[in-house]
């Protein structure tokens, strides 16, 4: 498999000091593909190796970083008013992802950027909490009765709301994993083990790994899965490589969340790809804890998971470009579906999907017959 | 469909790597920006990687449409193939305005003579290209048509003396009245209209390194039969005014203050009405005299 730069540089970031002017060109090109443009100057940063970026690469990594600075303060003046709301109306609420990175100042967060906030509410406050929101200037995007029944019957979040002024968009979820396969975990130890600060609540450093490895294992969306990767093998570098039993706590609890498969996955890719160097007896105890319906594959098993997920963890450039590619991301596309849902409830929805698209596709083209 | 073609051209501050399929876009760049280096293609470090090319949709068949990518992305939605030239200048500025923030970046346009550089903000429509066009071709020194770059550590302009992008009237005005330009064909039924491409003078080109301090802030405004009418804008509108027309001032938070700021202070800042072209050289050889 051709070796992408940007991964060489993860791996070793003093390798930059090695770099001539048309390889800076592959690891910037590379780097924004893969949305991690911001995080690669931060890193290089933290190595120290500022002075060894010629101006030209500084040029496009102090740009990018600007902006995600632009966006890091936005992304925190609005939570600040999601909190005042959420507090008036007494409805605890949780920051996912990127968003909660930024909040609680995560190294994952530095560099990063993001195109919405994520937020955790429990099912029974979500009515409570959308109507507030509302209240306060954020609509819902407009979708069909179908999507709508999609999204409140079976899926873990609630359609987009955008703020009619600001254009900032809110994933409202009141789980961190659709519900229709019983997979996901209660809600409830998410919000009692969660970091309460004065005002704002994220979830505890091993359930914000446990949350990203779900998100990205088991979605089948890729596009970020690099970019995803990173922020999990340095919210482990933050939170669990130096502590004491910190694997072990990390692993147990996952598979008290019924969550094991997928943190088994993030480990083991951050070991492959970014030589993170996770304790073999880590795998070990999630592979005997794990009494999840979803099995840790073992042998040829997984060997096909290496297959597939090497193939798109990687950036989308044609630098790193390799046969096979196409096939693993349609395959990880169709996977992440049939997780998500029952045969049953799958079939009918993509064929509805699908109608739809074909429906969409004949009233763009009627203006070009007048 | 011909095989893709590869140029890499040095426009002074960025190196633009050009990938295309198109014919007519690699006769057109290599005669506009024929007066610019090239870079090397094995060896450069190159800023913006750009492919011109059709879409990969089977559509392509029954309408030939060109996308513009950057580094493998399509930012745009596909134009017809007969506007393939534009789109390259309209997504190179798209590349500059949004990856290039070591610069306060004003939509404006920049022109300089002797010891002066008048920096001339405004709105499309406002007869800004006109304008610079004659001044190019009657002796001032191109900067920008667009998109003017003030670095933020000495304040002092960059140029990026690229092709003129003229609008419908203007192109035959421009052709008719000066001799020594050379134009692009015209691209007809854009999003603004029929527009072609006026080549930067030897002499922009040649200076394009030359950096400079903002000496004046004039905001023109081309009004029919109206008598040459200037005056002085208060620092604080020019202020405002200028940031209006800036693409990145929010991204630069402080930096982008002190620089504005410092611009509105040490330039003379000046409002224009015009309709000619003789009032309007008259007037600015004045301020550089």
């Amino acid at each position: 498999m051709t070796t992408s730069l940007l991964i060489q540089i993860l791996r070793n970031p003093a390798g930059v000091t090695e770099l001539n002017g048309i390889a800076w060109s592959q690891l910037i090109n590379e780097s924004r593909t893969a949305n991690l443009l911001g995080k690669l100057f931060w890193i290089l940063k933290q190595n120290k190796l500022e002075k060894f970026i010629p101006q030209y690469a500084l040029n496009h990594l102090e740009s990018e970083f600007k902006q995600h600075q632009l966006q890091k303060n936005q992304s925190v003046w609005e939570l600040s008013k999601v909190f005042n709301i959420s507090q008036k109306i007494d409805v605890p609420i949780l920051v996912l992802k990127g968003a909660a990175y930024f909040y609680s100042d995560q190294n994952a967060g530095e560099g990063r950027t993001l195109s919405d906030i994520d937020l955790l509410v429990e099912k029974k406050n979500l009515k409570a909490m959308e109507a507030a929101l509302f209240a306060n200037g954020w609509i819902s995007k407009e979708v069909d009765d179908y999507d709508e029944k999609y999204y409140r019957e079976w899926s873990h979040e609630i359609p987009p709301l955008i703020h009619y002024k600001s254009g900032t968009v809110i994933d409202l979820h009141h789980n961190i994993f659709p519900v229709l396969r019983h997979l996901n975990p209660p809600v409830e130890p998410l919000f009692e083990h969660a970091l309460q600060t004065e005002k704002c609540g994220t979830l505890h450093p091993h359930d914000m790994i446990i949350h990203s490895a779900t998100h990205l294992f088991w979605e089948g969306e890729f596009d970020n899965g690099l970019r995803d990767l990173v922020d999990i093998q340095q919210l482990l570098q933050s939170h669990v490589v130096d502590q004491e039993n910190g694997w072990q706590e990390l692993a147990t609890r996952a598979c008290a969340l019924n969550l094991g498969q997928p943190l088994f996955y993030a480990l083991r890719y951050c070991k492959a790809i970014l030589y993170l160097p996770v304790p073999k007896a880590c795998f070990k105890l999630l592979r005997q804890e794990n009494k999840s319906a979803m099995r840790i594959p073992a042998g040829y098993g997984l060997l096909i998971m290496d297959w597939l997920f090497l193939h798109v963890l990687k950036p989308a450039h044609s630098h790193c470009a390799s046969s096979g590619d196409a096939l693993a991301r349609q395959l990880l596309y169709w996977r992440g579906h049939l997780i998500k849902m029952p045969g049953k409830v799958l079939l009918p929805h993509l064929l509805k999907k699908t109608i739809k698209s074909l429906r969409k596709q004949e009233e763009k083209k009627l203006p070009d017959l007048n | 469909m011909q095989p893709a073609e590869t140029l890499g051209i040095n426009i002074g501050y960025f190196k633009v790597h050009l990938e295309t399929h198109s014919d007519e876009v690699l006769r057109w760049v290599k005669t506009l920006y024929s007066e610019f280096p090239r870079t090397d293609l094995q060896q450069d470090f190159h800023d913006f990687h750009i492919r011109i090319s059709p879409p990969t949709q089977l559509r392509r068949f029954i309408r030939p449409q060109i996308q513009f990518y950057f580094n493998e992305h399509a930012p745009f939605v596909p134009l017809p193939r007969s506007q393939a030239v534009p789109m390259f200048e309209w997504g190179l500025n798209w590349c500059i305005a949004n990856h290039a923030h070591q610069y306060l970046l004003f939509h404006a346009a920049g022109l300089a003579k002797n010891d002066t550089f008048v920096l001339l903000p405004a709105p499309p429509g406002s007869g800004k290209s006109t304008l610079t066009a004659a001044l190019m071709l009657n002796g001032w020194q191109l900067y920008s048509d667009e998109l003017v770059m003030i670095d933020l550590k000495h304040n002092q302009v960059h140029g990026l003396s690229r092709p003129i992008n003229l609008k419908n009237n203007s192109i035959d005005l421009i052709t008719n009245t000066f001799s020594n330009s050379v134009m692009s064909s015209k691209f007809h039924d854009t999003a603004k209209g029929t527009v072609a491409l006026l080549k930067p003078t030897g002499y922009s080109v040649q200076n394009v390194l030359t950096k400079r301090p903002v000496t004046h802030i004039l905001f023109p405004k081309f009004e029919r039969d109206s008598h040459l009418q200037s005056k002085t804008l208060s620092k604080t509108d020019a202020f405002m005014d200028l940031i209006a027309n800036s693409f990145n001032y929010l991204v630069l938070g402080n930096a982008g203050f002190q620089c504005a700021t410092q611009l509105v202070d040490s330039a003379e800042c000046l409002t224009m009405k015009y309709s000619n072209f003789s009032d309007a050289f008259r007037f600015f050889d004045k301020l550089a005299s």
